[in-house]
Formats: C-alpha cells, structure tokens, sequence
C-alpha cells in the first residue's frame, strides 16, 4: 500500500474508531513512518539501526544475499510490509526448502495479524500505527513473500486486467524506469531474474505497482499457484482493510474486548459506505486527496502533509534517558517488539529464513543490545499494570 | 553483487588470466586443459540447475524453463568433452564459436540495458571486443600458433572486463 492508504486512510480509520484528531495523527504518522524508517534514516538520528521497518532501494542493491544476507531482508519484510498468512500451511510433493519459503506467503486473517495487533494493545501510539500498517498490508500484498524468492514471487506474462463491467484487458507490463500511466493501462514491473534469491525477486516487484493500486482488480497466475488462476480484487480487499482496522483500533482503545480476524467493522463505516467506495474504486494513482478530504469531514481539523523531518529534532535534542519517551523512541521500541516477535514465530516454526531467535540475556551482547531499550521498556510497563 | 559474487567473480577472472598466459606459453598442450575446463564448468551449472528444478522450480509456473536450461547446459558439457580428442583446429573452432556467442549476448545485453535507461556502454564494449578477437581468430586460425595468441589475449580481455564489472553498482528497476 501507499501514503494514500497507511496516512490519510488510517488517520480516517482511527477517526471512526473513537480516537481523537491529536491521537489519530500519531497513529497515521506512525504508519506510514513504516514505509520511511530506514537504517540510512536511524543512522542519521544515531538510532538503533535494528528497528528499521524497511530498506531503501540503494540499501537493497548493497545487501548481501548469502545466507545471514537473506535472513536480514527476511525479517524486515515478513515483519512489517509481507506478514505471513500461515507459518505451517502444508503443500504436498514439495521440498523442505520449498516449503519453508512457501510458508511466508503473506495473507489476511493469519495468527500473526492477531499477534501483531495484541502486541500492540496498552502499547503507544506509534506501536497502533504500526500494527495498522502491517495488517492493511496482509490485504494488499497477500499472495507474495517478504523474502527473495524467485519460485514464490515470480508471475508470468498472464496478467488482465479485469474491468467493472466485466471485461478484461491483456497487461503487458514495461521494464522502464517511466512512471504508471493507469488511464492507458501502463504499467511498470521488475525484470524477470533467475536467481532463486535474487533482491528482484524479494515481494510484489513482478506485479508492479498492481497490489497498491485500490481501483484494480485483475488475475494472474503466481508462481506457487499451480497453474490456478488468482484473483486479486483490490476494491474488495481494501474496503476489508478499513474495516478491519477500525475493529482492530476499536479493540485496542478497549471499546471491545476481543480483536477477532475475518470480522469487519460494519457499524461506522457502513454510515459512509459510499463515500469510501467511491474512493477506493476512482481510477488514479493515489487516492490521498480524497481519503485526506474524508478525514478533515470527519474532524473538522486539519491533516498536515506527511512530513518525515517532523520528529528528528526532538529525539536529536533528548537525553539518552529521555529518548525512549519521544515520538521516534517509542516508534523504535514498538518496531522492536514487532520484529521480535514476528522472527520468533518464524523460528519457532522450525523455518530458518528469517533467522535465529535468541532469549535476550543481561549484558552487552552485540547484536542484540538494541532490544534492551524494548525489553526495559516492557518491563516497565509491566511493572506500572501489576500497580495498578 | 553481493560480495560473495563479487569474490567469487574475481577468483574465477584471475584463473582465466592465468589460462590465457598458460596458452601463450604452451599453444599446443593448452586447448585441452581449457576444454577439460570449460566442460567441468559445463557440467557444475547443468547439474546445479536441474536439482534446483527438481528441489524447487518444479513448483513454480514457468518452471520447466530451469529443466530445459540443465538439460542443454549438460548436453554442451558433454560435447565440449568429446572435443578433447579431435584435432586442435576443430577445438578452436568451437571456442571461437562460444566467444561469438557470449560477445553476441553482451551485446544484447547492452542493448537492453539502454531500453531501461541503464548504462550500456561496458558491456557493448567488452561484447564487441570479444566477437572481434573471435573474428581475428578466424582470420589467422591456419596462420601456426596467431590465432592462439590472438584467442589467448582474448582471455585475458574477458577475465579484465569481469573484474571491472565486479566493482560497479548497476541502477535496477525495482518496485517497492
């Protein structure tokens, strides 16, 4: 998904859920600020670098892609952008090696979506924000894997493009660097590679933009499908996403006691079906105009531009002690735990891709010394509910 | 390039290099070893690429395409091996043709690279280069051990291109 959706689409999600404007604007902030935390960006802050959310396309180019290489790319993807839909789904007459990348194919409604949102519940702001990201990205993304593979994520040349009326349309994507033309039907995709673990063949490269577009609905065959054709209805998955955010935000606010996947929220959103429909179907690049103008509606105030820059004065200016406790501080613990846990699951499902899992012990021990600031921060948390 | 690549690209360069030097030294004995080589080689990517059909691509769309290509890729091995007892004009012949046609890939290549904005130019070069020195090779091919000479420098023209490409960062299109 795009700043259209994890900005100005959460902010109107968490509108509908009860929050407040201040609050909703954390909370959007925080989800697009997935798709811009960086290590080039924590480096720059002198943040810990293990909470980067995602990679530049520079930072791509320079990964590795030997076995610690791919295990790094893994756990940012899977955690954040390509969530796992089930990490022990079975398939028949395959290899080991197969099946431990088949088993990171993203998809909505997965345990880890419950995990992800649970981790999220008495946490900040920012952890919310994050928790939205990640679960309107199992919508958007399903069916490919946050990890270089070319047997998963590659497509073929069967790609159409299927119309409201019915009708569909051949998509012959380019292999230039010219932007989407989605008036003409032009659109742009990676080059097929192949290597099995080339960067090219890491998430959705091989369907474009596609998967980020809400109008669309089109069908393909993906490399897993065996030759099954697949549907991808975007309107459809997209309206799901709202709403599923708004129940997830309803529960994390405590307004109800239980966050329950392939549930919809159908109360709020239901008063402006149309107007949301009518938003997510417009046939255009990025929707942020008109989600931004459904937001205002709502409030009545105003929704500033996303600005990257906003939050790096004040964690520049804090204490070492009083950094955890700033807008980026708590967006960095929050990334943590997610990270944690989502690399955990991995593991624990006996799948190596993203990495080994390690209890954090006392001490400096390289690697894992910026999950201190998470496990302190957790335990202090702990601390304040056993007191009240 | 992940740096493994990078190495990997390198140590293989330097061995042609010292291949090419080798040939100079011994025009007549060297052919063999080369095609002993080259076969080896042959018959590593052949039998890598179909264990990844069989382990993997089998259950991938499009993903007989790995089987053809191990199969084709065995099937060169075994012919560059079965070179190794005919006369030495013959094996030149057939490295000539390979040169041809790996310059001719280059080329295409390059061609490509300036469709998607890249830079084209290196491997433009180097692909002309190598159908050149094929070319040469021809040329002289009866002419005592100058078409050897002329293929040898072609080596090591080869193995100095790679490593030149080895060190450059090349822009890709890549969705995010």
């Amino acid at each position: 998904m795009q700043e259209d959706f994890h900005y100005y689409a959460t902010y109107c999600a968490a509108v509908l859920a009860g929050y407040t404007h201040e609050e909703s604007l954390e909370i959007c902030y925080s989800a697009q600020f997935v798709d811009i935390c960086t290590r080039t960006f924590i480096s720059r802050v002198k943040g810990p670098l293990n909470a980067a959310t995602t990679q530049l396309q520079l930072e791509m180019v320079d990964a590795d892609t030997d076995a610690v290489g791919l295990q790094d790319i893994t756990r940012i993807w899977a955690s954040f952008h390509f969530l796992p839909g089930d990490l022990y789904a079975e398939k028949k007459h395959c290899s080991k090696r197969y099946l431990r990348k088949y088993r990171l194919i993203c998809g909505p409604n997965g345990e880890l979506v419950r995990e992800t949102v649970r981790l999220a519940k008495d946490s900040s702001m920012q952890g919310i924000g994050i928790a939205m990201h990640v679960l309107a990205d199992t919508w958007a993304h399903r069916y490919f894997a946050g990890t270089p593979s070319l047997v998963i994520n590659n497509t073929d040349s069967y790609f159409y493009e299927i119309f409201p009326d019915g009708s569909e349309k051949k998509i012959n994507f380019r292999h230039t660097t010219s932007p989407d033309d989605v008036e003409k039907g032009l659109y742009t995709s990676s080059i097929f590679q192949g290597s099995e673990n080339s960067i090219m063949n890491l998430g959705h490269g091989r369907a474009g933009h596609l998967p980020d577009y809400s109008f669309i609905k089109y069908k393909y065959l993906p490399a897993w499908g065996g030759y099954e054709e697949t549907v991808k209805d975007n309107p459809s998955d997209y309206n799901k996403a709202f709403r599923q955010m708004i129940h997830a935000m309803q529960y994390l606010r405590g307004d109800i006691g239980e966050f329950r996947t392939d549930y919809y929220e159908g109360t709020k959103a239901e008063l402006y079906r149309e107007r949301i429909d009518e938003i997510i179907r417009k046939r255009r690049e990025s929707a942020a105009e008109d989600w931004k103008e459904f937001g205002e509606s709502l409030t009545g105030g105003k929704i500033p531009d996303f600005d990257q820059e906003a939050y790096i004065e004040e964690y520049l200016r804090a204490g070492e002690d009083e950094k955890k406790d700033t807008f980026l501080g708590r967006f960095f613990i929050s990334a943590l735990a997610q990270k944690s846990m989502v690399t955990h699951s991995i593991f624990a499902s006996k799948n190596p891709l993203a990495g080994y899992s390690v209890e954090y012990k006392k001490g400096n021990i390289p690697g894992i010394r910026d999950f201190k600031m998470m496990v302190e921060s957790m335990k202090k948390r702990k601390g304040e509910r056993a007191n009240e | 390039m992940s740096k493994f690549a990078r190495v990997g690209n390198i140590i293989v360069s330097l061995l042609t290099v010292l291949l090419g030097v080798f040939l100079f030294f011994m025009p007549g004995e060297g052919f063999y070893i080369i095609v002993l080589i080259l076969s080896i080689g042959l018959f590593i990517a052949g039998f890598k690429e179909i264990i990844y059909y069989f382990t993997m691509a089998i259950n991938m769309v499009g993903g007989k395409r790995s089987f053809y290509k191990g199969i084709i890729v065995l099937e060169a091995a075994l012919f560059t091996l079965s070179l190794y007892d005919i006369p030495k004009i013959f094996i030149l012949l057939y490295l000539i043709g390979v040169h041809v046609f790996s310059g001719t890939v280059e080329i295409l290549r390059a061609w490509e690279s300036k469709k998607n904005g890249s830079s084209f130019v290196l491997k433009f070069i180097q692909g002309s280069l190598d159908i050149t020195m094929a070319l040469c090779c021809l040329v002289f091919i009866r002419n005592g051990n100058t078409g050897t000479y002329i293929y040898a420098a072609g080596l090591i023209n080869s193995a100095i291109f790679r490593i030149v490409s080895s060190f450059r960062k090349t822009a890709i299109v890549y969705i995010q």
